[in-house]
């Protein structure tokens, strides 16, 4: 056969493989803030000193404060080092409940969370088992802890609970580490940067630009152990957990090892990311580097940001993802449940996908409902991109949304609705089902820009159930427990309770079953931090189940 | 289909999709260089001059590319060079820097392929190739390219570590960790090949040899052997950004090299006389030199150019130290920590200042503080832990004692022969011996004569164990 022949042979196949297409369900995700109501723009007041803390927050927590079973928002601002510009926190109540419709109404002075900082994250626990979940904020400065006084107020009680850290912190993680149902409180902290110390970094062109962490010290996490009565102890040394320290910035809990203890997983940006196994005995070891989840295959540090921890294989062990800068991609650590990791980011294709992209925000979720771990990852470039030079925040990039094809992570972003097509400066992702449609809806904080509300009208035929624990009077909403569902012929779908992972953010505390075209539930079986399990039957799908430890009741 | 066949398919659509149809020459970008260095920009400006001027000059084109590459100005470097490669279809260099100029690892494994059939024998380009390939998850293709090299060079460290990631990926792990083996036989230090090594071994359950390998990868983590690639050095030379100096003076410096890490230091503020990095490394640079007049001719500078330059005062202290003048030294750290109250050195020698002048109260305390500032910080730890003995608080100061052996350095042997002092202070004589036989042997293994035969006087016997 000649060349020519041959290339005339070829020229149909390259019209074919153009033409394939592959037939799924819709994917759609709708800005939906400004309709309904939700009405922020985070600010930083930047002035062109370029002070690190400005391009790193802000978080976003989904809490239903208010116990009417819909999600209200509470959103963290930032502020102007000469603390000329910065409103405060703000928290808008959803009115799905008492109206019928998503909407939201700011409440933000009436219950007594407008704490005006440097806002970095937001973190969500019941510590006090009242029934009512409490929020602790992250700052660069000192912290905060809300009480939630059950009656839509909260009050600061950060100096008596003891919980204060007044450096940089960042993400932080509630946590009942010691099993006594108290939740305890992990608190990463960043680096010691000061105002007065800002240090002038550049662009390779000399041009002004953010700091790397490398140009300052990083500062230990802290590990608050709640004692009861309110009052928090700080274990940092006694625990352990700081004997090894990096630039933290994001954190997963859950149970690494299979040893049914929860275990701690930090991000660290430019070091080796931690992975604190639970000693069952108050104190942790750090392991990451011996259990293959300290680095990338290459063994070199990337700049991790996100995390979350997810069995988004199916083999019931958590799969543990972070986010990293533009150029490194984002890291997916396959777990094996023994606390071994392979990073195969390369072999699942995600680092390809991702290098474009610097990723903070991210969570494992299953916005098709068909019971497989999908990720979505919020993006937005720390330093100037020569594409966007001329714009005032050079900093701008798409969000992107993979889903899960049999075990692989297929990006969609492209096919997802007009949110992807928009550009941001994304830090934290909240993730829950906001208008308790079924579905996993997404709130996006943007860095010196609105909020976004995406809500998920996605695969609306597809069958659902969400889980509330509650675990009476000890871990009041079961952070921790994992909940097996089980159905003929197909393996047991696993998910965890808590509020943790992404970036500087929290979300619903339900756990979230997406069933595909198969409504039928077999068996529910919570298995509780304890070590007990409670066992259901026969349960309808489509809908919300509450329950309450012992009881061995099921509500709607 | 046989082999031979498919082969002849893959060029062949290769060629289509990347050589047939006559190829597109994107004009030479415009560019925004306002805030760009002056130096940095009066380059760029006369290269882009150059290249409006001569559109069609491959080399002119190119070499404004090469500028703008050096700076990290991507996309724009990318547009010159896929011009100057239409210009010039046959120069392996453009075709080259195009390819690694990408953010899109498939467009670069099609440019590699093209660039290589020019240059067969570029081996950076095929272990770039290579690697991209692999990434892609082109497993066969990438096996190929590492084969390639390594039948051209089988004495490449890197070609080694590569074919044995391959093996990884298709789960052969006896061929991974023999090509792995090799790649640390030829380069000792490669942290990323004793790391993959160690990663293997652990799933193979062999943990004693795996502890190894982890512990040479602490000791290199990112080392890697050196790649001749002459075209990218070329870039690397163009840059004339300060830090580009500021980077090559650390590495000089780590490597012990201070006169020359000066001198790049010099070319730094050259070209940006306010760089207040420079003038605040200059002052500890020259004084380790013994240059004390211009350490502090440096520190003055700095404090003019930026008067909340934490280093800036540290840096002075160290030398006011060095020099005895201990009032002053005190002044400067104290300045150090008004401005970053985490400074743990500055915390720490504080604290060692305080104990000179016998306030031990504060001397603890300041060595505290540069543990809190910063968790592994063995001497500090030492500190306090030795004022903690004094005061018979041995608890507190076997915690002390045991945090600082880790990381671990040439010191740790005196730190274990100090716990083990107030363990048997203690009354705990069992762990008191424990630890003296593990600083004999940490002794003997970093050559300590001296500390070995303290050990032996103090705890006859422990020779004979």
């Amino acid at each position: 056969m000649t060349v020519l022949k041959l290339m005339m042979a070829a020229l149909p196949f390259l019209l074919l493989t153009s033409c394939v297409k592959v037939t799924q369900a819709p994917i759609l995700f709708e800005d939906s803030a400004a309709a309904a109501g939700l009405n922020f723009t985070h600010v930083t007041g930047a002035t062109g000193e370029y002070f690190l803390p400005e391009i790193m927050g802000p978080g976003v927590a989904l809490i239903d404060y208010d116990n009417d079973g819909d999600l209200d928002i509470y959103l963290i601002q930032g502020k102007s080092f000469d603390g000329k510009v910065g409103s405060g926190n703000r928290l808008f109540r959803n009115q799905l409940k008492e109206t019928g419709k998503l909407s939201f109404v700011d409440v933000t002075e009436q219950a007594g969370v407008g704490f005006v900082g440097d806002g970095m994250g937001v973190a969500v626990g019941d510590y006090d088992n009242d029934g009512f979940a409490d929020i602790y904020v992250t700052n660069f400065g000192p912290n905060v802890l809300f009480h939630n006084n059950g009656n839509g107020t909260f009050t600061d009680v950060t100096k008596q609970a003891g919980v204060n850290d007044p450096r940089w912190s960042t993400s932080a993680a509630f946590v009942d580490y010691d099993k006594d149902g108290l939740l305890d409180l992990f608190v990463l902290n960043y680096v010691d940067f000061t105002v007065e110390g800002n240090k002038p970094c550049f662009s390779t062109t000399g041009e002004r630009d953010y700091c790397t962490p490398k140009a300052y010290h990083s500062v230990p996490a802290r590990l608050f152990h709640n004692q009861g009565g309110g009052v928090f102890t700080d274990v940092t040394e006694k625990s352990g957990i700081s004997s090894a320290y990096g630039p933290g910035l994001g954190v997963v809990t859950g149970d690494f090892n299979g040893d049914g203890w929860d275990d701690l997983y930090v991000a660290n940006d430019t070091a080796a990311n931690l992975l604190w196994l639970n000693q069952k005995d108050g104190t942790f070891r750090e392991e990451a580097l011996r259990s293959g989840a300290a680095y990338a295959s290459d063994g070199v540090a990337r700049a991790g940001m996100g995390v979350t921890a997810g069995d988004f294989d199916g083999d019931g062990h958590d799969d543990i993802l972070v986010t990293n800068l533009t150029r490194e991609g984002a890291t997916l650590f396959r777990g094996n449940g023994l606390g071994d990791f392979d990073d195969t980011s390369l072999k699942s294709g995600l680092a390809q996908l991702t290098s474009r992209f610097t990723g903070f925000g991210a969570k494992w979720f299953d916005f098709d409902n068909d019971g497989k771990l999908d990720l979505f990852i919020a993006n937005g470039a720390v330093t100037r991109m020569e594409t966007q030079r001329g714009k005032p925040r050079p900093f701008e990039q798409t969000n992107q949304l993979f889903q899960n094809v049999g075990g692989t992570l297929r990006e969609v972003s492209a096919a997802a609705g007009n949110a992807f097509q928009v550009a941001g400066v994304a830090r934290g992702a909240a993730f829950g089902d906001i208008d308790n449609d079924g579905r996993i809806d997404i709130v996006v904080a943007n860095n010196e820009g609105p909020v976004r509300l995406l809500l998920n009208r996605s695969a609306a035929s597809m069958h659902w159930l969400h889980v509330q624990l509650d675990g009476g009077p000890l871990n009041r909403f079961g952070v921790g427990a994992k909940v097996e569902l089980r159905r003929k012929g197909v393996a047991s779908i696993w998910r965890r309770v808590s509020t943790d992972s992404s970036y500087l953010s929290a979300h619903d505390s339900r756990v979230h079953f997406g069933l595909g075209s198969q409504p039928e539930v077999e068996e529910l079986i919570v298995h509780w931090t304890d070590g007990s399990k409670e066992s259901f039957a026969a349960i309808k799908p489509d809908q919300i189940v509450q329950i309450r430890k012992t009881t061995g009741k099921l509500t709607r | 289909m046989s082999m031979m066949i498919r082969k002849t398919w893959a060029i062949i659509l290769l060629a289509i999709l990347t050589c047939s149809c006559t190829r597109q020459k994107p004009p030479v970008p415009q560019l925004n260089t306002e805030n760009f260095l002056p130096k940095v920009r009066a380059n760029i400006e006369s290269a882009l001059k150059a290249a409006l001027a001569n559109p069609d000059d491959a080399a002119t084109v190119g070499k404004l590319g090469m500028l703008l590459s050096a700076h990290n100005q991507m996309a724009a470097a990318a547009q010159c060079f896929e011009r100057a490669r239409a210009l010039e279809p046959k120069s392996f260099r453009w075709t080259y820097y195009l390819a690694t100029s990408q953010t899109d690892q498939e467009k670069s494994i099609l440019i590699l392929q093209e660039g290589l059939q020019l240059d067969p024998g570029y081996v950076p380009a095929r272990l770039l190739l290579a690697d991209l390939l692999l990434a892609a998850n082109k497993l066969d293709e990438s096996r190929s390219e590492y084969k390639a090299v390594l039948e051209a060079k089988p004495q490449s460290p890197q070609a080694q570590y590569g074919a044995g990631r391959y093996y990884s990926f298709v789960g052969d792990t006896a061929k991974a960790a023999t090509h792995y083996r090799k790649a640390i036989a030829l380069f000792g230090q490669y942290g990323a090949a004793n790391y993959a090594l160690a990663l293997l071994l652990r799933q193979q359950g062999k943990k004693a040899e795996s502890e190894e390998y982890f512990r040479f990868y602490e000791q290199n983590k990112t080392t890697a052997p050196p790649l001749e690639d002459p075209l990218q050095a070329e870039i690397a030379e163009l840059n004339a950004g300060a830090m580009a100096h500021i980077h090559r003076a650390a590495e000089l410096e780590q490597a012990g090299k201070l006169p020359e890490a000066v001198l790049e230091h010099s070319r730094a503020l050259e070209i940006d006389p306010k760089l207040v990095q420079a003038h605040v490394n200059l002052i500890s640079l020259y004084g380790r030199l013994g240059q004390i007049d211009k350490a502090e001719q440096f520190y003055r500078s700095a404090i003019t150019l930026d008067t909340k330059q934490a280093d800036a005062y540290y840096n002075y202290g160290v030398l006011l130290f060095n020099g005895k003048e201990l009032a002053r030294a005190e002044r400067q750290f104290r300045k150090t920590l008004e401005i970053n109250p985490y400074h743990a050195q500055a915390h720490h020698n504080l604290g060692f200042l305080f104990e000179q002048k016998g306030d031990l109260v504060a001397a603890l305390q300041e060595y505290e503080m540069a543990c809190n500032s910063q968790a592994a910080y063995p001497l500090a730890r030492f500190h306090a832990g030795r004022i903690l003995a004094a005061q018979r608080n041995y608890p507190a100061a076997i915690a002390h004692f045991s945090k600082a052996l880790q990381p671990e350095n040439d010191r740790t042997p005196s730190y274990l022969y100090a716990l083990a002092a107030t363990y048997v202070r203690s009354g705990n004589r069992i762990e008191g011996a424990r630890y003296a036989h593990l600083a004999r042997n940490a002794a003997a293994s970093f050559g300590q004569s001296e500390l070995m035969a303290s050990i032996d006087h103090d705890f006859p016997g422990l020779e004979k164990k």
